[in-house]
C-alpha cells in the first residue's frame, strides 16, 4: 500500500507546481546590497530598485545613466539570489500507516510537491525519514534534474516502527547546518512529546513548518461497542465501551492536542498547518499551503 | 415489615446470574488504532474528574444488582402494617391482665394500647365498625359493632387494668366466633403477648379472617417477690421471701419486712443477678397476725413488688382414731371433711400431749382418758371416768332431746334404726341429746376440760352409715370438738374464687376487703366459697360467736405468671382452605398491612432507568 503510484503527481500538476516557490520569511530575499555575494555565478544578479546616493556608498555602482538624466546620483540595487536549503522532514513511524489513503500516502505526495517545486527553484533539498531515528536521507539534492531521483527516493520509503520525534531530530543527522525552511510533516502523535525536537530544528536556524496530518478515522472514530483498542506502534492496549459521551470526550481531547500543537507553534513563531490525509495533493498544495502563504 | 411471599426467595438466584453474565459478557473486540495517545488522555482526563469512572463498569454491575434486588424485594411483597381498622368490622380486643400494668417509659401498656385503639376509632372510615372486648378474667364485650366514635372513646378510657389473669383463650373463642358470624371482620389483638396461651393453640382461625396483634411494650425487665411464707411453729413466727429477677440485668433493690401495724420489722438491701431469684430467710418475728414484705426497685411493673403473709398456724385438724375392729364407714365419714389428718392407732396406745386434736375412740375405752377431745362411739368396757353398765335392745324411736345443739344441724336421727345400744352411767358434764326410750343414744359435754361426745351404739349395727345425715352428723362432731380452733385460710389470687372454712355456729359473718369495703357472706355453710374481688392485698373475714368477734386474715396475691412481663407476639394458626380464587387469597389477608411492593418496584424501575442513562451515556 506504501508503493506510491508515480501518478499522483501527474504532469500537469508538475507544471502548476513550477509556477511556485517556498516562501523564506527569515531570510528575506533581496535586500543586500552586493557585500555578501551569491555563490551562485552568471545571471544570478537581478535589477531591483534605485535609492539616492548617500556618503560612503560604493560610486561604482552609481547608475551614470541616470546622473546624466537626472544630474543626480543614483545607486542601482539588485535582488541577490541565494540558494535556499529545504528540508523535510517525513514521519515513517507505523502510526502514519492509517486512514485510506493512509496519512503516509499523502505524506509523500506532499514532500513529493513541495520538494519538486524545491528543485525547480533551485533551492537545496534535504528529505528525512524518521521514526525514532533517521530511517533514511536524501541529502542535497538541487535542480529540476533531480527530480526523478527524489521520486524514486520517495516511492522506496516504508513505515517502520515506533516514532519517537524527539530522540529521532535530536540525533545529529536530522540536520544540515544550513539555515533554511524545515517541514516536518507528522501526526505529531508522540508518547514522549514533539517540542524538543522542534525546539531543535528552530535552533539551527531553520524556519519550521508543521504540517499536522490526521486520517478521518482518528478525528471522528467510526467505532462502537466494547473495543479493546490496540497501539500499532506500542502493541498497548486499552479496554473502552464505546459511547457517545466517550466519542465527544475524545473530540475534545483531540481538539485540545491539535490546538495545543498549534499554540506551541504559534508562541514560537512556527507555521502549523492542518492537513487530512483523505485531502486531494491539488487541495492541500493549492488551497492549504498557498493560502497559508507557505509558497506562493 | 413482613414478607407476605418469602417463596419469591428463589429469585435471589439471578443474582448470581448477572454475575455469571457479566464475566462471560466482557469480550472485547480488540482494534488496531494509529496510536492510543489520545485515547490514554482521554480516559486519564476522565478518571481525574470522575473518580467513579474508574468503576464505570462495576457501576453498571452494581446498577443492576440493585435493579435485581429491588425487583426481588418487590417479589417478596413487603408489608408494614397500617395503624388503621383492618377490616369493615373489627373486633379489638383488649388485654388487661396484670402484666399490662407494667411501665413502657413512664406509661403502662394499657393506656399504650388505649391510645393506639383510640386512634384506630379516630381513623374509622364511614363503612367500618368496631367491636371492643375486653379480655379480663372472662371477655366482655363493651361495644358491639359500633361505628359511634365518641362511644367507643368513652368506653374505651372506661377500660381498667386487672391485677389477675385474662382468660385470653375465652376472650379468642368470644372474637373468632364474632368474626365468623359477621362477614369482613378482622381481629385485632391489643396485648403484650407476655404469658399468652393462644400461641401454639389448635383452633384454627378461618383464613379470610385477618388476625393481628399489636404488641404492646418491649421491656421485660421485672422484679417480683415470687413467695413470701410464714408459719407459726409455737416457739414464733419463721418466714422466708423469694425475689426473682425476671429481668436479663442485675437489678439492686431493698426489701423492707412490716408487721399488721406497719412496722419495720427487718430489712434488706441486695443486688439480685438477671433470671435469677435471691431468697431471705426470717426468724424469730414477734407475733402479728399478717407482715408485708415491700420490695423497693425501679422496675417496670410495681403491683408485685408488695405482698402480704399470714402465718400459717395449724396444719389442720388431726383426728386420732382407735378402732377395736377397724371401721370403714367411720373412717370415709371423718375424711370427709376439708383439712382434716386422719391417723390410726392401736388399741393400748399410751396416748401423750402428742396425739391428734380429736381421738375418736371406737368400741374402746381406754383407761385412762386421752389429753384430747375425745369421740366415743359404742363403748363397751368400763375404765377410770366411764362405766360400761350393758347392751340392750332397743324398740324404741329414737328421740330428739336438744334440737338447737350445734351437732344436730341439719341432723335428722329419728329413722335411724339401731340393733343394740350400749347403755352406761351417766357422766357429771355430759348432756343428753339424743334418747331412744329412757336411754342415752348421743351425749356430748366436758370432762375434765376437754370435750366429749359419746355416740353409744356399733355404727355397724345400724343404718346410720346409709343415711344421708351421717357424714353431716360427723363432721358436726368434728367441728363442735375443734371448734375454738381457727382454720387457716388460704390465699387466693383475684377473680378465682376462694374457698374460705367458716366457724361453727359463728354469725355475721363479713369480708373486709383491703380498701375497707364490707361483704357479706351467708353463715349457714361449713366453707363459703368466695369470688375474690380485684383487689390485691391482705383481706379480713370477720365472725361473730357469743357475742365475740374471731378474726381471720387471708391474703390475694397476684397471679405468679403474670410476673412475666416479657413480650411476646401472638401467633394464631390460620387454616389453611382451599381458595378457588386465587386472587382474592392475598388481598383478604393482607388487610391492614400497606404493601409496599410497588414502591420497591418502583426503585428497581428507577435502578433501571439509571443503569441505562449510564451505559448509554457511558458515564
Amino acid at each position: 500500500m506504501n508503493q506510491i503510484d508515480r501518478q499522483l503527481l501527474d504532469q500537469q500538476f508538475l507544471h502548476q507546481l513550477e509556477r511556485l516557490k517556498v516562501v523564506n520569511k527569515s531570510l528575506k530575499r533581496g535586500l543586500y546590497s552586493g557585500k555578501r555575494r551569491s555563490a551562485s555565478q552568471g545571471s544570478s544578479i537581478e535589477f531591483a530598485d534605485y535609492r539616492s546616493y548617500t556618503e560612503g556608498d560604493d560610486f561604482r555602482q552609481i547608475d551614470w545613466n541616470a546622473y546624466a538624466r537626472h544630474e543626480k546620483l543614483f545607486l542601482k540595487t539588485f535582488l541577490d539570489e541565494q540558494e535556499l536549503s529545504v528540508s523535510i522532514y517525513l514521519d515513517c513511524s507505523k502510526s502514519m500507516d492509517f486512514g485510506s489513503p493512509s496519512k503516509f500516502v499523502t505524506s509523500i505526495k506532499i514532500a513529493a510537491a513541495l520538494g519538486y517545486l524545491s528543485l525547480y527553484n533551485f533551492d537545496r533539498l534535504n528529505i528525512y525519514c524518521f521514526s525514532d531515528q533517521i530511517e533514511a536521507t536524501l541529502p542535497k539534492l538541487m535542480g529540476k534534474g533531480k527530480a526523478l531521483q527524489l521520486f524514486h527516493f520517495l516511492n522506496k520509503l516504508n513505515v517502520t516502527k515506533e516514532g519517537n520525534i524527539n530522540k529521532a531530530l535530536n540525533s545529529g543527522e536530522a540536520t544540515f547546518g544550513k539555515p533554511g525552511i524545515s517541514i516536518i510533516i507528522s501526526d505529531f502523535l508522540y508518547e514522549d512529546g514533539y517540542e524538543k525536537a522542534i525546539s531543535f530544528i528552530q535552533a539551527a536556524k531553520q524556519d519550521v513548518i508543521l504540517v499536522q496530518i490526521f486520517a478521518k478515522d482518528e478525528i471522528s472514530p467510526n467505532v462502537d461497542g466494547d473495543l479493546q483498542l490496540e497501539d500499532v506502534e506500542s502493541g498497548e492496549s486499552k479496554e473502552v465501551s464505546i459511547s457517545p459521551y466517550l466519542l465527544a470526550e475524545y473530540q475534545k481531547t483531540l481538539s485540545s492536542f491539535q490546538t495545543k500543537l498549534a499554540s506551541f507553534a504559534h508562541k514560537r513563531g512556527i507555521a502549523y498547518l492542518r492537513v487530512d490525509a483523505e485531502m486531494s495533493i491539488e487541495h492541500i498544495v493549492f488551497k492549504i499551503f498557498k493560502q497559508s502563504g507557505l509558497i506562493q | 415489615m413482613q414478607w407476605l411471599a418469602l417463596n419469591n426467595l428463589i429469585f435471589l438466584l439471578v443474582i448470581p446470574a448477572i454475575l455469571i453474565l457479566y464475566l462471560l459478557k466482557r469480550k472485547y473486540e480488540k482494534r488496531e488504532i494509529s496510536s492510543i495517545l489520545l485515547w490514554k488522555r482521554m480516559l486519564r482526563d476522565l478518571e481525574a474528574n470522575r473518580p467513579w469512572q474508574k468503576l464505570q463498569r462495576n457501576l453498571l454491575l452494581l446498577l443492576q444488582l440493585l435493579a435485581a434486588i429491588f425487583i426481588i424485594i418487590a417479589l417478596l411483597k413487603p408489608a408494614i402494617p397500617t395503624s388503621g381498622a383492618i377490616a369493615e368490622h373489627t373486633i379489638i380486643v383488649i388485654d388487661t391482665s396484670l402484666s399490662m400494668q407494667a411501665k413502657e417509659n413512664g406509661r403502662t401498656r394499657l393506656e399504650i394500647a388505649k391510645e393506639q385503639v383510640a386512634e384506630i376509632i379516630n381513623n374509622l372510615g364511614s363503612n367500618q365498625t368496631i367491636t371492643l372486648i375486653e379480655a379480663g378474667s372472662s371477655p366482655s364485650i363493651i361495644t358491639s359493632n359500633s361505628k359511634d366514635q365518641g362511644e367507643l372513646i368513652s368506653e374505651l378510657e372506661e377500660i381498667k387494668g386487672w391485677v389477675g389473669s385474662v382468660d385470653e383463650i375465652a376472650a379468642y373463642s368470644l372474637a373468632k366466633s364474632i368474626a365468623i358470624a359477621e362477614t369482613n371482620s378482622g381481629i385485632m389483638w391489643f396485648s403484650d403477648g407476655a404469658n399468652n396461651k393462644i400461641n401454639g393453640l389448635q383452633d384454627f382461625i378461618p383464613e379470610e379472617i385477618a388476625f393481628k396483634h399489636i404488641q404492646v411494650g418491649n421491656n421485660g425487665d421485672n422484679l417480683s417477690i415470687a413467695a413470701f411464707s410464714t408459719q407459726d411453729f409455737g416457739n414464733g413466727i419463721n418466714g422466708l421471701v423469694r425475689v426473682d429477677n425476671l429481668g436479663l440485668v442485675a437489678k439492686p433493690a431493698r426489701l423492707t419486712i412490716y408487721n399488721y401495724d406497719k412496722q419495720v420489722i427487718d430489712s434488706f438491701n441486695f443486688n439480685v443477678q438477671g433470671n435469677s431469684s435471691y431468697s431471705v430467710e426470717l426468724e424469730q418475728l414477734p407475733s402479728s397476725p399478717a407482715f408485708q414484705a415491700v420490695l423497693e426497685v425501679e422496675d417496670s411493673l410495681q403491683e408485685d413488688n408488695l405482698l402480704w403473709s399470714v402465718p400459717y398456724i395449724n396444719e389442720g385438724i388431726r383426728i386420732s382414731l382407735v378402732s377395736a375392729s377397724g371401721n370403714h364407714f367411720l373412717e370415709k365419714a371423718l375424711q370427709a371433711g376439708s383439712n382434716i389428718q386422719l391417723e390410726k392407732m392401736l388399741k393400748d396406745t399410751q396416748f401423750n400431749e402428742n396425739i391428734g386434736d380429736v381421738i375418736v375412740l371406737d368400741q374402746y375405752v381406754p383407761e385412762i382418758l386421752p389429753p384430747a377431745n375425745v369421740l366415743l362411739i359404742a363403748p363397751s368396757n368400763s375404765s377410770s371416768w366411764f362405766s360400761f353398765t350393758g347392751e340392750d335392745t332397743t324398740e324404741s324411736q329414737l328421740e330428739v332431746i336438744s334440737t338447737n345443739h350445734p351437732l344436730l344441724n341439719h341432723v335428722d336421727l329419728e329413722p335411724v334404726h339401731i340393733a343394740k345400744l350400749k347403755t352406761f352411767s351417766k357422766i357429771t358434764g355430759l348432756e343428753s341429746l339424743v334418747k331412744a326410750g329412757k336411754k342415752d343414744v348421743l351425749v356430748a359435754g366436758e370432762i375434765e376440760g376437754r370435750r366429749v361426745v359419746i355416740l353409744a351404739f356399733n355404727i355397724n349395727q345400724s343404718d346410720l352409715p346409709l343415711r344421708p345425715t351421717f357424714p353431716i352428723l360427723m363432721q358436726n362432731i368434728i367441728s363442735w370438738l375443734t371448734e375454738e380452733q381457727q382454720v387457716f385460710i388460704s390465699s387466693g389470687n383475684p377473680g378465682e374464687s376462694l374457698d374460705i372454712p367458716l366457724t361453727i355456729g359463728a354469725t355475721n359473718l363479713e369480708i373486709i376487703t383491703p380498701i375497707g369495703e364490707k361483704l357479706k357472706m351467708s353463715s349457714n355453710q361449713i366453707v363459703s366459697s368466695e369470688v375474690i374481688p380485684e383487689e390485691l392485698g391482705l383481706y379480713q373475714v370477720n365472725e361473730y360467736k357469743n357475742n365475740q368477734q374471731l378474726t381471720r386474715y387471708f391474703t390475694v396475691q397476684f397471679s405468679e405468671k403474670e410476673v412475666n412481663i416479657q413480650p411476646e407476639a401472638i401467633n394464631v394458626n390460620s387454616a389453611a382452605t382451599v381458595n378457588e380464587d386465587e386472587n382474592n387469597g392475598l388481598s383478604e389477608k393482607s388487610i391492614g398491612l400497606q404493601i409496599l411492593a410497588f414502591l420497591f418496584a418502583l426503585i428497581a424501575l428507577i435502578f433501571v432507568f439509571i443503569e441505562w442513562v449510564v451505559y448509554s451515556r457511558g458515564y
